[in-house]
């Protein structure tokens, strides 16, 4: 499945929620280019372990990342449920906007979440870097944590221009197989 | 007139290779035609160079007009020749297909960043690689222009590309594949054939002359010539040669380089010239010409040409060079190339022209960045000659591309000296971490690409695998993988602004089926690997 979705001022309330294990998240849905199923990924050689690989979308090649390795969530295999979700990210707000793909269990639904409805998130101390955290969005008795897209992106990009420079051994090639969907 | 053989018409044909083949596979199908009996025509009468064809071979007097308007008139797609169907000798024939090219290239099309010409379609397609052939238009009553936005452009360019990637896709699709309806067969070929013909239009958008940039030099050279009181020359040649748009901002600056070089060391003094009995004035020439599938630029001078034994001396006292074998036994090329050494200047004097020893690695530098070569000839005493050797088009490479386990690699052709599968007599190690494989006498060390790579699959078994020889900066190695895919042409896309430089590796390229292969690069590849060997 592929849509692309509409721009306009209404969207700036609306989230696209999707699940990684019992936990939603949500995205601006004004960033999310579109969505795929999983598909073949051709792997990164000297990029962090979150980084996947890379993938052809229609002939362009983009990155992904999963967003559970990102988290240092544990890595489950791909279902047909499993998703990239292609989203448009800007470094520091610059008007250079590129693609990237993040790979999530499963989408859910776009919500509707107004300013009131969304509280700081908590402040765990220094065992959860909360930076990309927009907020805690309320929505009936559910919590849905917001992203804030480039946030989780430039940093990792940070990390990986570091990683590739310094020559640490994060490079560990990953040990999970990943049975993707037909 | 007789029957043409193949060969025949190969010869006639000379310098266009691939016509050649299409047309010799296209004669060995057909068997014989003759006017009176035609059933395949092979111009479509709307195209202009259809028409050219007919005017020049009636021009000529080759043949009567009223047998070629038979030919004309049997109407069906085909590529093949007029020749073959009017059974012209390879020796008539020749003229009226070199002065067709004479007029193509005559005919150039201009675009420069603000304006495109759109050239006419050619009627005698064969199927040509964008790299090797430059489209052009044959319109003799003035080419007229629009101007067209670069970004546009650039989008239409990347479409066609995506376009021909997709129709590859459908084409090596095996439920197509295994189709028996001829019908369609033919019918992919030949939208084949119409996309393959769009896509060299396509890139021929970004083809402008070298005309500006050398035009450009020629005012450099006037002023060095005055601030140094000398008495330079100046002379292009194959000013009208056309190369990518952006190949040609590229080479601004390392030209600069040169050309400075060249004033500055190159040219003597108006005396020094005299006591060598030479013209009190030096040439300086500017060359472009296509080579292959490559353009050609040289930067001549007829001054004091580069002197070996300085040039090995300098670079042995400043320590960026030690000779491996007797000094006199180094061939001149190799000591020239050690002009491009950082940190290199035989200059007794540093100017604010030239001299401060920073000029020509990074000349080198930016040549090979754009997937160019860059070298030297020259006579002492008459002078030296720079060669400038650079693709026609950045966006496309020809690659061998290899796998390695279940993932597939693009390695550049202009790299790979040879391959092949080594005996164990061939191998050796060094404290078991170091493998070696002695290639015509020479121990070239031997990455593993898997290992590099960091993937977990892949032949373990060197005598079971493949080694590819590499050369790159001059030196070479060995490359393992798993076995040979293929060579093919391949559109270079980039990995996504989101990845920072991966060392090892250029770009991606999306292959037939769809699946992406990583373009390696091969001087990154060796230093990654040396590095992890460490």
């Amino acid at each position: 499945m592929s849509q692309v979705l509409g721009r306009d001022a209404d969207n700036e309330n609306k989230f696209l929620s999707f699940y990684l294990g019992n936990e939603e998240y949500g995205l601006e849905i004004l960033r999310v280019r579109e969505i795929i199923g999983i598909i073949d990924i051709t792997p990164l050689p000297q990029t962090p372990d979150y980084v996947k690989g890379v993938i052809n979308l229609r002939g362009k090649i983009i990155p992904v990342i999963e967003l559970r390795s990102k988290f240092s969530m544990p890595s489950v295999a791909y279902t047909e449920q499993t998703c990239v979700i292609v989203v448009e990210v800007s470094e520091d707000d610059s008007t250079d906007q590129f693609q990237m793909g993040v790979i999530v269990d499963n989408v859910s639904e776009v919500l509707d979440i107004a300013r009131e409805q969304i509280e700081p998130p908590p402040d765990f101390g220094c065992r959860i870097n909360t930076d990309y955290i927009l907020g805690m969005g309320k929505v009936k008795e559910r919590v849905v944590i917001l992203l804030d897209i480039n946030k989780v992106m430039t940093e990792s990009e940070i990390e990986s221009l570091q990683s590739a420079s310094t020559d640490s051994d994060m490079d560990k090639p990953s040990g999970e197989s990943e049975p993707i969907a037909a | 007139m007789h029957i043409i053989s193949p060969q025949q018409v190969a010869e006639a044909l000379d310098c266009q290779a691939e016509g050649a083949q299409r047309l010799r596979d296209l004669l060995v199908e057909a068997g014989r035609t003759d006017a009176d009996t035609v059933e395949a025509a092979l111009l479509e009468p709307n195209s202009s160079t259809g028409k050219q064809i007919y005017e020049m071979i009636i021009e000529l007097g080759l043949v009567k007009s009223q047998e070629l308007d038979i030919a004309i008139e049997a109407k069906r797609d085909s590529d093949k020749r007029i020749g073959q169907l009017l059974e012209l000798s390879p020796k008539q024939l020749a003229p009226a297909l070199r002065k067709q090219r004479h007029m193509r290239r005559e005919a150039t099309v201009e675009s420069t960043t603000a304006t495109a010409t759109i050239p006419a379609a050619r009627a005698t397609g064969s199927s040509g690689t964008p790299a090797n052939k430059t489209t052009v238009s044959s319109h003799r009553r003035g080419d007229q222009t629009v101007k067209v936005n670069t970004t546009r452009m650039d989008n239409l360019v990347n479409m066609v590309g995506e376009l021909v990637i997709a129709q590859q896709m459908v084409v090596q699709d095996p439920s197509i594949q295994s189709l028996k309806e001829q019908r369609i067969q033919r019918n992919l070929t030949h939208a084949g054939k119409i996309i393959r013909d769009l896509q060299e239009v396509a890139m021929s958008l970004r083809m402008v002359t070298v005309k500006g940039t050398f035009q450009k030099m020629a005012r450099l050279v006037r002023d060095l010539a005055t601030k140094s009181g000398k008495r330079i020359q100046f002379h292009m040649e194959g000013e009208d040669t056309e190369l990518d748009r952006n190949v040609v901002e590229e080479i601004g600056d390392p030209l600069v380089h040169m050309i400075r070089n060249a004033c500055d060391h190159g040219i003597e003094t108006i005396q020094e010239r005299r006591a060598a009995k030479k013209t009190d004035a030096g040439n300086l020439t500017l060359r472009a010409y296509h080579q292959g599938g490559s353009i050609v630029i040289e930067v001549q001078d007829d001054g004091r040409g580069l002197n070996r034994d300085r040039i090995l001396q300098k670079a042995i006292e400043r320590g960026i060079y030690t000779p491996d074998r007797d000094p006199a036994e180094i061939p001149d090329s190799e000591v020239y190339n050690l002009v491009f050494l950082p940190g290199f200047s035989t200059a007794e004097k540093v100017t604010d022209v030239s001299g401060r020893g920073v000029g020509m690695d990074v000349v080198r530098r930016n040549i090979e960045a754009l997937r160019g070569h860059a070298e030297i000839k020259s006579t002492l005493g008459k002078g030296s000659t720079f060669v400038l050797r650079l693709p026609l088009t950045m966006a496309i490479i020809d690659g061998m591309v290899v796998c390695v386990g279940s993932q597939r690699y693009v390695i550049p052709t202009l790299s790979i000296e040879q391959s092949y599968r080594p005996t164990p007599q061939e191998l050796h190690s060094v404290t078991e971490r170091g493998e070696m494989a002695s290639v015509r006498g020479s121990l070239l060390p031997i990455y593993r690409l898997n290992r590099v790579f960091g993937l977990h699959d892949g032949c373990d078994d060197i005598t079971e695998a493949l080694l590819i020889v590499l050369e790159s900066n001059n030196s070479r190695c060995c490359l393992l993988v798993d076995e040979i895919i293929g060579q093919q042409q391949v559109v270079i896309k980039s990995l996504g602004q989101g990845v920072n430089s991966i060392r090892g590796v250029s770009g991606g390229a999306i292959l037939g089926d769809g699946r992406i292969a990583l373009i390696i690069d091969v001087s990154g590849l060796v230093s990654e690997a040396t590095k992890l060997a460490a």
